[in-house]
């Protein structure tokens, strides 16, 4: 980065990055049969390769001028130059009536460029606004995408305390993360747009009051509508898509809506400062090939959100924090129900193959994607912060926590266990348990400042 | 010192608290479904199961045949007949089939339709074209086997027999198979068969189930594939079944048949769509087992139902029996 200061109003930050990710399976099978060298021996080889990597390159400059009280003006160029190779599948094999499909989804190279400016406009003195725009081009596959990203924010001032504030900005994004997994797995993968799927673009409007109430404490309310168009996910079907088709036949394209409103109690001043934050929120996806086509609820469709954040300054050198947090459970996808399968009916195998491991409690089956809400998630954690002044200006800093200090198990995910008898020969039905994997932990942290 | 114990004893409870527990879902009960399973192909008459889907919980002592369904089968659009109840004589289950009295020819469109109290399911599907099995070559061997349990009297050693099937697809329309090999009965044969020899098994295993390890690819009831990689050819399948050698025919530890009987399913796509998500998802697969532990969102099961659950499936087969005692003692003979 490196930031000139070009005239007294005018001041210019260039910068550049580069980051890479990867991640890249390998599957080789050889087999041999007899004794290498005499004539009965043979041997074979079956390999499958897939790579899912990102490369970018980001080039930006950056400009922000200063006309007074009244203006403050920031605009600016980028570039980023991406380079995706998503769900790359490479395959060989000694067997030579094995036709391999051409490998699809070789390097794809995309192209961004951006322009933007935004400026903080004082009208008078209870009025403020805030105009900007991103104009994109995002050019992939020799096709360009051209995206105006529109944002504009006004508050007025009622009296000198309160305020109401609206807003609405569009966004764009031209690459998206797919998975079809409740944790991080290394192959969750991501997508660029491509001739298939468009940019995803959200547009949101909002609308809030800001009071204070006395010196230091503070009250706001605000509520928002957010539409979101060309969200990806793996489609029902996915996984029926043959192994030489292209990653883009396993993704559907779908709409997502999101709504709610926040309050927020916020005490800035006096030994004892913190807030109080309630979410009341809804979020929604609509895919055609999702859940039949019907909408289903997010997978962070949580209802109630609510954070309570203190601090409080026991001595000069001595802080001590506590955050609860508490939230309704995320949404997870459970086959509540089951069924018979045509393996376990006792149909002739000449007709229907049979399967000597059918689960007894037969196939799974759910209506509704995300049907379930895991129990809610909450815990507490707690800190204290002991300053140790040092000489020229430095700071030490010992930190201990505990992390989900009452030890709240919160649930990840929902198994279905079939085991049929406890440890004594007790007899057990098939039932739905939850799995939590973060007990309480204490740590003790040093922070040197210098 | 006094206090730091009283703060460890107070709080172990909470370290060592479960990880599970359980949890109650009865309200996202979704009702119960009727669920319409039917086998067709031209070997016997078509025969239809119906029962009815139930909450998980509910689901531990199976799922009983519904005895007084009305089942009717049509056959290229037309009504034919309603299909009649059979139970299954020795079975105290209750347990039973609709049985019609017509064998299906390739190509003829099958649709069964069920209807019990206020509920219809029906669903239909089309007779595929039979791929025969052209030839079935097998060699065995007998080789050290370092993972073997020597101390209930073994030998150390696992035989490994290579089945290579012979077969040609047609060039005209997308097939589907399904191969197994059972003993003329079930497909537990003893033995594990390994599809992980043949490339097709490679390259439909996702890069989850890859990434544990294990080499081998399993299958006991048999696996599904396509014909995308070797379209219109003529294609030589090639499977491993391994077990226990314990050094004599006669006494061969997991070989408990010594008959096997390859099948090469001709399948429809719908029944191949199925039975895929059934016969090709091991137990010991790591997706499997993440989806079983929540970590992988459950897929919804292939259905061609409307109205229900369950599957029409439309087959033909091939098969190739062999008695593999002499090859077996072949290789014995060779000394391996």
């Amino acid at each position: 980065m490196w930031e000139k200061q070009l005239s007294t109003a005018l001041n210019m930050t260039l910068s550049t990055s580069y980051t890479h990710y990867f991640s890249t399976y390998k599957q080789k099978q050889e087999d041999s049969y007899g004794t290498k060298g005499a004539t009965d021996y043979e041997y074979s080889l079956s390999e499958k390769n897939t790579k899912n990597s990102i490369d970018d390159i980001d080039l930006k400059a950056l400009f922000s001028y200063n006309k007074g009280a009244a203006h403050l003006l920031r605009f600016g160029l980028e570039y980023t130059w991406h380079k995706f190779i998503p769900e790359q599948q490479r395959n060989r094999s000694t067997h030579n009536n094995v036709v391999w499909a051409k490998p699809f989804n070789s390097q794809v190279n995309g192209h961004e460029f951006a322009a933007f400016a935004e400026d903080d406009i004082k009208i008078c003195d209870r009025f403020n606004m805030n105009l900007g725009a991103r104009m994109e081009c995002f050019r992939v596959n020799k096709k360009a995408y051209f995206a105006i990203e529109p944002r504009i924010s006004a508050r007025l001032s009622i009296s000198s305390a309160v305020s109401i504030k609206s807003g609405y900005s569009r966004m764009s994004q031209f690459v998206q993360q797919v998975s079809n997994s409740y944790v991080n797995l290394p192959t969750d993968f991501w997508v660029p747009i491509s001739a298939k799927f468009k940019p995803l673009t959200s547009d949101q409007v909002s609308l809030g009051a800001y009071c204070m109430v006395k010196q230091g404490l503070f009250l706001s309310l605000e509520g928002y509508y957010k539409w979101m168009q060309n969200l990806l996910e793996y489609s029902d079907k996915h996984y029926l898509v043959r192994s030489g088709n292209s990653w883009e036949d396993k993704l559907s394209s779908g709409k997502g809506r999101a709504y709610g409103a926040d309050l927020i109690v916020e005490k800035k001043t006096g030994k004892i400062t913190g807030f109080l934050g309630y979410g009341l929120l809804w979020t929604h996806r609509k895919f055609n090939d999702i859940n039949r086509g019907k909408e289903f609820p997010a997978k962070y469709d949580n209802r109630h959100k609510i954070n309570i954040s203190a601090n409080w300054t026991i001595k000069k050198n001595v802080e001590l924090n506590a955050a609860w947090t508490f939230m309704s459970g995320n949404r997870v996808t459970v086959s509540v129900e089951n069924y018979k399968d045509i393996t376990s009916s006792g149909f002739p195998t000449g007709i229907a193959p049979d399967f000597p491991y059918s689960e007894h409690t037969g196939l799974n089956h759910f209506d509704t994607k995300n049907n379930v809400r895991l129990p809610a998630y909450h815990r507490l954690d707690l800190g204290i912060n002991f300053y140790r002044p040092k000489k020229g200006n430095r700071m030490g800093i010992w930190n201990i926590s505990v992390y989900n200090a009452y030890s709240r198990m919160n649930p990840i995910t929902i198994e279905k266990n079939t085991q049929e008898a406890t440890m004594e020969g007790k007899p057990l039905k098939p039932r739905f348990r939850t799995l939590a994997i973060f007990p309480v932990i204490p740590s003790v942290s040093y922070t040197y400042k210098f | 010192m006094k206090n730091i114990i009283i703060f460890t004893i107070s709080t172990l409870p909470f370290l060592l608290s479960s990880c599970y527990n359980e949890l109650d879902l009865s309200k996202y009960r979704e009702g119960s479904k009727i669920v319409l399973n039917c086998a067709a192909s031209t070997d016997t008459v078509v025969m239809a199961h119906v029962s009815e889907s139930k909450y998980f919980s509910d689901a531990r002592n199976g799922f009983n045949a519904i005895a007084d369904a009305h089942v009717e089968l049509s056959v290229n659009g037309t009504y034919l007949e309603d299909m009649k109840w059979t139970p299954l004589n020795n079975d105290n289950s209750q347990d039973g089939f609709y049985i019609s009295t017509y064998t299906p020819k390739a190509g003829d469109l099958i649709q069964v339709k069920a209807q019990y109290q206020a509920d219809t399911a029906w669903a239909q599907d089309k007779i595929p074209v039979l791929t025969p099995i052209e030839k079935v070559e097998t060699s065995a061997e007998i080789i050290d086997d370092p993972d073997a349990n020597l101390s209930g009297g073994g030998t150390g050693k696992k035989y490994v027999i290579t089945y290579r099937i012979t077969f040609t697809d047609d060039i005209a329309t997308n097939n589907y198979y399904c191969i197994r090999i059972d003993d003329g009965v079930v497909a537990n044969i003893g033995g594990d068969v390994d599809y992980s020899s043949d490339p097709i098994f490679v390259a439909q295993r996702n890069a989850v189930d890859g990434s544990n390890g294990k080499s081998a690819i399993y299958g006991e009831g048999g696996r599904t594939f396509n014909d995308e990689l070797f379209n219109g050819k003529n294609y030589t399948l090639t499977l491993k079944e391994s077990g226990e050698y314990r050094g004599s025919i006669s006494n061969l530890g997991g070989l408990i048949v010594r008959t096997r009987r390859i099948v090469l399913y001709s399948l429809s796509e719908d029944f191949y769509n199925y039975l895929t998500g059934i016969l090709n998802e091991s137990d010991e697969s790591l997706s499997t087992i993440l989806t079983d532990f929540g970590f992988i969102e459950p897929k919804q099961h292939y259905c061609n139902i409307v109205g229900g659950l369950g599957i029409l499936g439309c087959s033909q087969e091939s098969h190739y029996t062999q008695d593999i005692t002499p090859i077996i003692e072949a290789s014995k003979n060779k000394g391996h």
